[in-house]
């Protein structure tokens, strides 16, 4: 240890201080809906609620976990997530692996036509029309299935793919080893970092989709819970664009259910970023890079 | 020999006891099965439990299966489901908006007149209540009417200005009769409570702007009824007129600003609902354009001894006075063409003619209003409707509990309003408010939707966008006092005309003459 001069302190201390408030500001808004989630009805409409609970009680988490269409749609979007997860980790690992290969022939037809439907999609209705002539709709292949092959993704995994040595692959086939073999004992556990963050894209955007869930699902035993979330969140701005009925914004609801049902979808995704953030962060950078 | 007889004739008299119980099953027809949408918001989640509904069902034999579409996305997804040819047999909840005359001008839905005698419970009431010249208002230019509206006996006053009685009996103030007399009432607030902020929007201004315009001769906002947010109905030459750009609402915003001013209005012109009771709950805000059923909630989570508020007629203005127009057709039934090719003919009359029992017939409308008679409600010696005990008993009142509990007066599902009949769900007030406001001619007529080409909807369409976003913008200004209504008018007027508000009148006047 040297002895710090003490500008180097001021520094150090004025920047601890910047990051905390940084921090505090980042926390705030979660903290206040955590607060308000706990908090009475009555605490929340006349301002008491702040930092920590008042009136603490865990009403509207009852009532919010007790709500069928709530509990049935959360079932569904960790479905969703986990099943629509698997299936495209599976199928960009399938597709990435062969399209990193150079010697591949129409390799480069096959990538400008994974590069042209990046850039130019069919849109919503050719899509849902596909959907339905599939007869996938209001099934849950329809959310597992469409989104399997994300082109974005894919390509960040043909780049990592393409990095690692071919020196090792060349060893595993001396040793008498396949291409599957070799994809699933030597690529894949190289590529964790990738994968990784690959999973995480993908699991982020299944657990965050109302949308496509709304479009593609006609009922409320397969819409997703941000289906739900986004009609409690978002119904009362609806007001400008009603009809003038007023039953959008006579539609009253209460601060704390607004903020339970937040706080119970946002904590998977907020726990899980954590443990992937290590692997996140490097996963994009070298995919990019080597890119 | 009497013996075998006897058998013989237990056994021939059970087969055809058999027999003809087997024909009888065979004769009971299979229930109807009808796909609906309905619309879903979360203070009233679908149930399929619901006892309205499966009354329905039974009343009707159909079997009833409901597509839940959350109100938040509900016109995407009806223009997704009829883009791709997938909606339900039947869409509730559908209205006049240019997106339903598009669809039926395009031919993705059913022209109804095609099949009027499969209504004959709708037409009934609609002569019964002397609706046909509404009914007559929905047909399009293509002379197609392609929904049934719901039907009121006369428009409710659900809704108006509404503040606290016991400040007004505090400082010996009367109950304001004008606009004039509220802006005192507003200043005496003020001076008793500084820090406040008087008169409150709910969820937005627009909210405010429908219902107090009309009684200074516009209706521009929200609920411009046209559409156009920028033009208004002169109800007397029966024309549209570029309301925006006209003296009636240079006196609005003169009203407006000068509450704006003075600390009269508070300047957070964006409310969520929630934000809104804590300021009326709180004290910080005393007056505001709400609903009736909302009272309840700000005085059950205030804290201040004695809070109380109540709604009153509308206030006169120089125009009148008059609260948000209204229509007594709303939103209603319409038929996918979809529904046709897969079913044909013959199952679309049936769904009509089933629709038509489930919601207009007179046990139909009982029903989605009151429930069912000896199970929610019995009827008193005077006829008086008293409901169970388990509605009386809560704390969301007739109304609320009867949507949650039985799915009774839901929005998307009661198609027939009939005034008196809604009054049991209510306070006695709120029947003599109402009586009040219908004795004053309070509630104007929505005007009639003008009779527009595609070309010309496109083309209004076209103008609206920026003559919209300008009005927005300088009305914004005029009332936060950052331009002068009495200075920068002209440059206002000037602005909006080159922006073409003139062509919107024009071929909305020309869309009313047809």
């Amino acid at each position: 240890m040297h002895d710090r001069s003490t500008g180097y302190r001021v520094f150090s201390a004025f920047n601890i201080c910047l990051m905390l408030f940084v921090l505090f500001l980042c926390l705030y808004p979660f903290v206040y809906m955590l607060a308000i989630s706990f908090s009475s009805a009555k605490a929340v409409i006349n301002g008491w609620v702040s930092f920590y609970p008042k009136e603490f009680t865990l009403e509207t988490y009852k009532l919010i976990t007790s709500n069928a269409q709530f509990r049935i749609g959360y079932a569904n979007t960790v479905f969703y997530t986990v099943g629509g997860t698997a299936i495209a980790m599976g199928l960009m690992c399938l597709m990435a692996y062969p399209l990193s290969k150079t010697f591949l022939r129409g390799r480069g037809i096959l990538m400008k036509i994974v590069i042209f439907s990046m850039f130019f999609s069919g849109g919503m209705i050719p899509n849902l029309m596909l959907v339905i002539w599939l007869h996938l709709n209001n099934t849950v292949w329809a959310m597992l299935l469409p989104f399997a092959i994300n082109q974005f993704n894919l390509i960040i995994l043909v780049n990592f793919f393409r990095s690692l040595p071919d020196s090792i692959e060349e060893a595993a086939v001396i040793d008498g080893m396949g291409y599957f073999g070799i994809l699933w004992r030597i690529v894949l556990p190289l590529s964790t970092p990738a994968l990784a963050t690959i999973a995480l894209y993908t699991a982020v955007f299944f657990w965050n989709d109302w949308f496509y869930s709304l479009i593609y699902m006609n009922s409320n035993e397969r819409y997703s819970v941000m289906v739900y979330l986004r009609n409690i969140v978002s119904g009362q701005s609806m007001a400008g664009a009603a009809a003038g009925s007023g039953s959008s914004e006579r539609m009253t609801v209460y601060a704390t259910l607004r903020a339970s049902s937040i706080i119970l979808t946002s904590l998977p995704i907020i726990i899980l970023y954590p443990f992937l953030q290590r692997f996140f962060v490097k996963g994009l950078t070298i995919g990019s890079v080597k890119g | 020999m009497k013996r075998q007889t006897l058998a013989l004739t237990c056994i021939l008299a059970l087969l055809i006891a058999c027999m003809s119980g087997l024909t009888a099953f065979a004769q009971e027809e299979a229930p109807l099965e009808i796909r609906l949408t309905y619309s879903d918001n979360p203070t009233l989640p679908f149930s399929t439990e619901w006892l309205a509904v499966k009354e329905a069902e039974k009343l009707s034999n159909t079997k009833l299966t409901f597509e839940v579409i959350p109100n938040t996305d509900w016109t995407e997804k009806i223009r997704a489901m009829l883009n791709s040819g997938t909606a339900p047999d039947a869409l509730m909840y559908v209205n006049a908006s240019s997106t339903y005359a598009e669809f039926g001008l395009n031919g993705a839905l059913v022209p109804i007149n095609d099949y009027l005698e499969q209504w004959p419970n709708y037409f009934q009431l609609v002569e019964d209540w002397g609706l046909q010249e509404d009914i007559q208002q929905r047909y399009l230019i293509d002379g197609n009417l392609y929904y049934i509206s719901e039907l009121y006996d006369f428009p409710f006053f659900d809704g108006g200005p509404i503040m606290r009685t016991d400040l007004l009996e505090e400082y010996g103030l009367d109950v304001p009769q004008t606009f004039d007399d509220l802006y005192e009432v507003a200043k005496v607030f003020k001076e008793h409570y500084p820090e406040s902020y008087p008169i409150v929007n709910l969820v937005d201004e627009r909210v405010t702007y429908r219902m107090t315009m009309p009684s200074f001769g516009i209706s521009l906002g929200l609920n411009a009824s046209n559409g156009t947010h920028v033009t208004s109905y002169d109800y007397e030459t029966k024309t549209t007129f570029p309301a925006a750009i006209t003296e009636q609402y240079r006196d609005y915003l003169r009203y407006l600003s000068k509450c704006y001013a003075e600390g009269l209005y508070d300047p957070e012109f964006t409310n969520a609902s929630d934000v809104w009771a804590t300021k009326l709950s709180t004290g910080k805000a005393m007056i505001t354009w709400a609903y009736y059923d909302q009272i309840g909630g700000l005085v059950a989570n205030s804290t201040i001894e004695g809070i109380a508020f109540n709604m009153f007629p509308p206030l006169e203005g120089p125009g009148g006075a008059y609260h948000q127009p209204k229509s007594r057709t709303g939103n209603g039934i319409a038929i996918p063409t979809s529904t046709l090719n897969r079913r044909g003919e013959d199952d679309v009359k049936k769904i009509m003619s089933a629709l038509d029992k489930i919601f207009f017939s007179p046990e139909g409308s009982e029903l989605w209003c009151l429930g069912v008679e000896g199970v929610t409600f019995t009827r008193g010696d005077d006829g008086k409707v008293i409901f169970n005990d388990e509605i009386l008993a809560s704390p969301d009142g007739p109304y609320k509990a009867m949507q949650l509990l039985y799915g009774c007066g839901t929005a998307p599902l009661q198609l027939v309003w009939e005034n008196a009949r809604e009054m049991f769900k209510y306070d006695e007030y709120y029947g003599e408010v109402n009586k009040i406001v219908a004795d004053m001619g309070g509630i104007q007529p929505v005007p009639p939707a003008p009779k527009l080409t595609p070309d010309e909807t496109e083309e209004v369409n076209f103008i609206k966008a920026p003559l919209v976003d300008l009005f927005n913008q300088w009305t914004n200004e005029f009332i936060r006092g950052t331009k002068n209504v009495e200075t920068d008018w002209d440059a206002y007027v000037a602005e909006m005309e080159a922006t073409d508000i003139q062509l919107i009148v024009d071929i909305y006047n020309e869309g009313l003459a047809r």
